[in-house]
């Protein structure tokens, strides 16, 4: 019960991250984690978070923060922040599941349009942690809540000048399907994430998989 | 623990925490008091097409409301104008009726702008009916209607060149004349062999981690979100056409992405190669034909137009200085002296 209040605790505030992707059976309440990362998803984009592993209810639990800027022109209008937790809720021998939940705020610019975002993503994993190695899969839902638009100039030159700016609510969403896996050396550890990611409506996206490249460092 | 025995006037904790709830409930409010907006209505990112907005001029064909509109006199012989894309519209070829040096061609020919099926601010369709016969028959409905039994003149730019040339390789004896702007690939074989010079997609580019990266701001489940996104990419993804950005840039009103995607997919097999071939009957065709190319345009300029001039039996080939992929925009006075030449010249015999 305590379990099923924090989860949905933790949907009421709102993580495609790695939060849920470390190797949990390496970490302990107290211990804190580092972790850079490089993942097409959907574009290309350049992270570093900290995280933080607690003992609530009961069960292991991490909060994070992470921080990422996708690449292109040397420019930082195209981010996001996240602040995430995720909470273990089975454990069975090496056998693990784990839901995360995030609060995330993006933004971009491009020559149609400026924009900030605010959503939530919800996830699960399930799979096998060893101490030294881990592989497990993953299903996840990240939803696009409120945007503030603002059109630029050129766009309403050369197309269409009665764009409107604004708060676009309810802007759909994208799931997620996939696999991941991780190696620890020493303090360091290596993830490797693949999956397919899908629009709400169930259409391909233009990026139709993700991948992501981490190293972490717990200390 | 702290809430077992907590003061509410003097625990800092405590009054942190009531602030923070404040700040997150008057968020909550400020937001839930805020005009919001709906990508999907009609109007506000996009504009709306004919099925929309009942005062945008229209014609209904083979089904589908098209965006189209006359110039010139309708007793002159009539000029069907195609535009790019597919998917795109005609707003930027619209001043080729205007007057340069004392000539319009509104003055010789009965003219017809149309954003074609899918297209513009044309009705929008899925696949089914995006295909590239369903256009044969929307452009061969369109000469049967206003100019029965006539032979007409086509002007295409870039993928109208393409459709304008299967248009004649089907049906070579209901065209009279056609000029091509920039006209893209007429064969699939070319298109394969060209499309990596023609796109840039280095995946470490702005313009397509833009693109890419739209999606996390919303997802592309109606077509007015699939049109906005699509324009995300449309001014940077072929940088070796060197076509004008900024301020005096080729204008338009929607691209429409289903047409663009599903014509394009229509021209490819199963494994997604392109392998249409818009030139199998074409030398049936004895009318002339004018290409035009911008100098600047390093793809689909003049290499492609000089290589696929000898595809017509009788086509010339004339190159626009300065000019990019959009030198009928940004050149217009230069290219319409150019059709001026051309559609001076005596009619060939037999043509009606």
């Amino acid at each position: 019960m305590k379990r099923a209040c924090l989860l949905a605790a933790l949907l009421l505030v709102g993580q495609r991250d790695l939060a849920a992707q470390w190797n949990l059976a390496r970490m302990q309440p107290g211990d804190a984690q580092l972790h850079l990362s490089m993942a097409v998803d959907p574009a290309v984009v350049t992270s570093i978070g900290y995280g933080r592993f607690t003992s609530m209810f009961g069960t292991i639990t991490r909060l994070g923060l992470e921080t990422g800027v996708v690449a292109g022109d040397a420019e930082l209008g195209d981010y996001r922040v996240r602040l995430s937790a995720d909470v273990q809720l089975v454990q069975r021998g090496a056998f693990r599941v784990a839901a995360s939940a995030a609060f995330m705020t993006r933004g971009t610019s491009n020559w149609v349009f400026r924009a900030v975002n605010f959503g939530s993503d919800f996830g699960a994993t399930a799979g096998m942690y060893r101490r030294t190695w881990f592989v497990a899969g993953e299903v996840g839902f990240d939803k696009a809540i409120i945007t503030h638009v603002q059109h630029t100039q050129e766009y309403r030159d050369q197309y269409y000048p009665d764009a409107k700016d604004g708060w676009y609510l309810n802007n759909g969403g994208t799931g997620r399907l996939g696999v991941m896996t991780g190696r620890s050396v020493g303090g360091a550890e290596l993830l490797l994430r693949a999956g397919i990611a899908r629009t709400q409506g169930g259409e391909a996206l233009t990026v139709p998989a993700y991948l992501t490249l981490g190293l972490g460092f717990g200390f | 623990m702290r809430v077992e025995s907590f003061d509410p006037v003097l625990d800092p904790v405590w009054e942190n925490a009531m602030g923070a709830r404040w700040i997150v409930m008057a968020s909550a409010v400020t937001l839930t008091a805020c005009e919001t907006l709906t990508m999907s209505e009609p109007g506000n990112l996009v504009p709306r097409t004919v099925m929309e907005d009942a005062s945008l001029p229209a014609i209904t064909v083979n089904g589908t409301r098209l965006h189209a509109e006359f110039r010139g006199d309708p007793a002159k012989p009539l000029l069907i104008v195609l535009h790019g894309g597919p998917g795109a519209d005609y707003r930027s070829l619209l001043p080729l009726a205007e007057r340069y040096a004392g000539y319009s061609l509104a003055d010789h020919y009965h003219i017809l702008f149309w954003d074609q099926r899918g297209a513009g601010l044309s009705e929008r369709h899925d696949k089914d009916v995006l295909t590239i016969d369903q256009y044969d028959a929307d452009l061969l409905a369109l000469v049967d209607r206003f100019a029965p039994g006539q032979q007409v003149t086509l002007l295409g730019q870039s993928w109208g060149g393409m459709y304008g040339t299967s248009f004649i390789n089907r049906h070579p004896a209901r065209v009279r004349e056609a000029i091509f702007i920039e006209s893209g690939p007429l064969r699939g074989s070319t298109y394969e062999r060209i499309k990596g010079d023609l796109f840039d997609l280095n995946f470490l580019r702005e313009w397509l981690n833009d693109f890419a990266w739209s999606a996390q701001f919303f997802s592309t489940d109606d077509h007015i979100r699939l049109d906005y996104q699509l324009t995300i990419g449309a001014r940077d993804h072929q940088p070796r056409n060197n076509a004008r950005k900024g301020a005096g840039a080729e204008p338009a009103w929607r691209n429409g992405a289903k047409a663009a995607r599903y014509l394009q997919e229509d021209g490819q097999d199963a494994a997604g190669k392109f392998n249409y071939d818009f030139t199998t009957n074409l030398q049936a065709f004895t009318g002339r034909v004018l290409l035009v190319a911008g100098a600047r345009s390093e793809v689909l300029g003049v290499p492609l137009q000089e290589e696929q001039r000898p595809l017509y039996r009788n086509a010339v080939l004339k190159i626009v200085p300065g000019g990019g992929h959009d030198v009928h925009w940004t050149h217009t006075a230069e290219v319409m002296a150019e059709i001026r030449t051309f559609l001076a010249a005596p009619v060939a015999a037999g043509a009606r």
